[in-house]
């Protein structure tokens, strides 16, 4: 007799919980625990690298990335900073 | 710093163990620059405003610390103005508030120590002390204090002060909020310990008891005598502030005795036509005033004076004419206004500013026997 009150609880337990799993219209933001982010290596390749960076900011608007060569190595670098924060007149030219 | 590494013809020395650290060395004019071994540093440092380096082939990178973001120039002190001592606040930038701290102290025995707080936006905190005058005992239980914090983020130093003090609930400051160098400075000399929060002027010392919340920094550069006549005069001050209307009220209510006759006469005669007992004329006044005065934070500038001369107007003069309120009640509600601006300490006033209406009501329910 008292089952049937109590089936009727569980698929409702079940139901709230099929609603959680239910994916959601919005794109969910990729997101990093402080966790996540300790342990993420650097790799050796540079775009890789800045890939990285990018997709961890979110590809942030304010986010600037200048490639350029090393000119007496001949290597390739980038310099990643956040628009507004840097005093870019150190940046640029600075001898 | 793109400059010297793109058009410096200068050839290599031979290696130092890693390319990066060959170039930091010889093609980075700069001064502060740090090596990141892995990702999480990295981002942090650009997150705080480091152009970051990075070289393909190398499993590091290098963050150079070449912050050029806004922050203010240090201003006089809202809050803690004196007429004669240094005009000097700390402001938002923590840099900015360290060198403030380091100019005014020069002595190597001033120990610095760094806290991170907060899960998501990690603030950066400063303790500072003297070595040898602070109680290592007091230190360990500042470090200990804030170890123990865990919170989204830390935004002012008020969220520190709340989950710090000794005892909650409280309603009286044990901390001391202070934007000024020097008071921060005379604090340490003292063997207290300074807390420094990013973003906010606001530095704290602890522990702040009662005594040094009604001690201002100006105290000190005054003559002795003069200087203890104001900390008594003080004194007086918060307590009139703190009992007057509920004393007033008590004393008119209950216990006439205690009153002048000429002056129960005039009393009597003018409350006459007031249709309120006492304690609710005094509530009345009381409210009104704290939320003319709460109004008066808010307000845009350009609008203030006019609501002030209302305020004025309709506390004062209307009050009296339309027969609400009593004069001698404008002139207690007015001296209760005035003396609680006399506290040095915003947070001492905001106390007394609230535990003033527990008081009235004890004082006009049951008079001087509660």
């Amino acid at each position: 007799m008292w089952k049937k009150p109590f089936m009727k609880l569980l698929s409702l337990v079940d139901l709230a919980r099929k609603g959680q799993k239910e994916e959601s219209p919005y794109p969910r933001p990729v997101y990093f625990t402080q966790k996540e982010l300790a342990n993420l290596p650097f790799s050796p390749s540079l775009d890789e690298n800045v890939e990285r960076v990018k997709k961890i900011l979110g590809e942030a608007p304010d986010l600037v990335v200048r490639r350029f060569i090393i000119g007496s190595l001949d290597v390739e670098a980038a310099v990643l900073f956040l628009e507004g924060m840097v005093d870019k007149s150190l940046l640029n030219e600075k001898t | 710093m793109i400059k010297p590494l793109m058009y410096n013809p200068r050839r290599l020395p031979p290696s130092r163990g890693s390319l990066l650290k060959d170039i930091i060395c010889c093609l980075i004019p700069l001064d502060n620059v740090k090596q990141c071994t892995d990702m999480h540093q990295l981002l942090d440092q650009i997150l705080q405003g480091a152009a970051c380096l990075l070289i393909q082939g190398e499993r590091q990178g290098a963050a150079l610390k070449i912050v050029g973001y806004k922050s203010r120039t240090p201003e006089e002190p809202m809050t803690e103005a004196v007429i004669q001592g240094p005009q000097e606040g700390f402001t938002e930038c923590l840099d900015t508030t360290i060198s403030l701290l380091r100019r005014g102290l020069k002595t190597p025995n001033l120990a610095l120590e760094r806290f991170i707080l907060g899960r998501v936006n990690q603030a950066k905190i400063i303790v500072a002390y003297i070595k040898g005058l602070a109680s290592p005992q007091l230190v360990e239980e500042v470090r200990k204090r804030l170890q123990r914090i865990d919170m989204d983020a830390i935004l002012e130093s008020n969220y520190l002060e709340e989950l710090i003090r000794d005892d909650p609930l409280s309603p009286f400051p044990q901390i001391l909020a202070t934007e000024r160098p020097d008071r921060v400075i005379g604090g340490l000399l003292e063997g207290r310990v300074a807390i420094f929060t990013e973003n906010t002027p606001f530095a704290l010392i602890v522990p702040g008891e009662l005594i040094s919340h009604v001690q201002s920094s100006e105290d000190f550069y005054h003559h002795t005598f003069l200087s203890s006549f104001i900390r008594l005069m003080r004194w007086g001050a918060l307590a009139v502030s703190l009992l007057l209307p509920g004393v007033y009220v008590a004393i008119v209510s209950y216990h006439q005795e205690m009153i002048p006759l000429r002056l129960l006469l005039d009393i009597a005669s003018s409350s006459e036509a007031v249709p309120f007992p006492n304690i609710v004329e005094a509530l009345l006044m009381e409210v009104s005033f704290e939320i003319l005065r709460e109004a008066g934070v808010r307000l845009p500038r350009a609008v203030g004076q006019a609501v002030s001369i209302v305020g004025a107007l309709v506390i004062g003069e209307a009050a009296v004419t339309a027969g609400i309120v009593s004069p001698q009640m404008v002139i207690v509600v007015a001296m209760t206004g005035i003396t609680s601006f006399i506290s040095p300490s915003f947070a001492l006033a905001t106390s007394i500013r609230v535990l003033r209406f527990p008081i009235l009501l004890f004082g006009g329910f049951w008079g001087f026997s509660a």
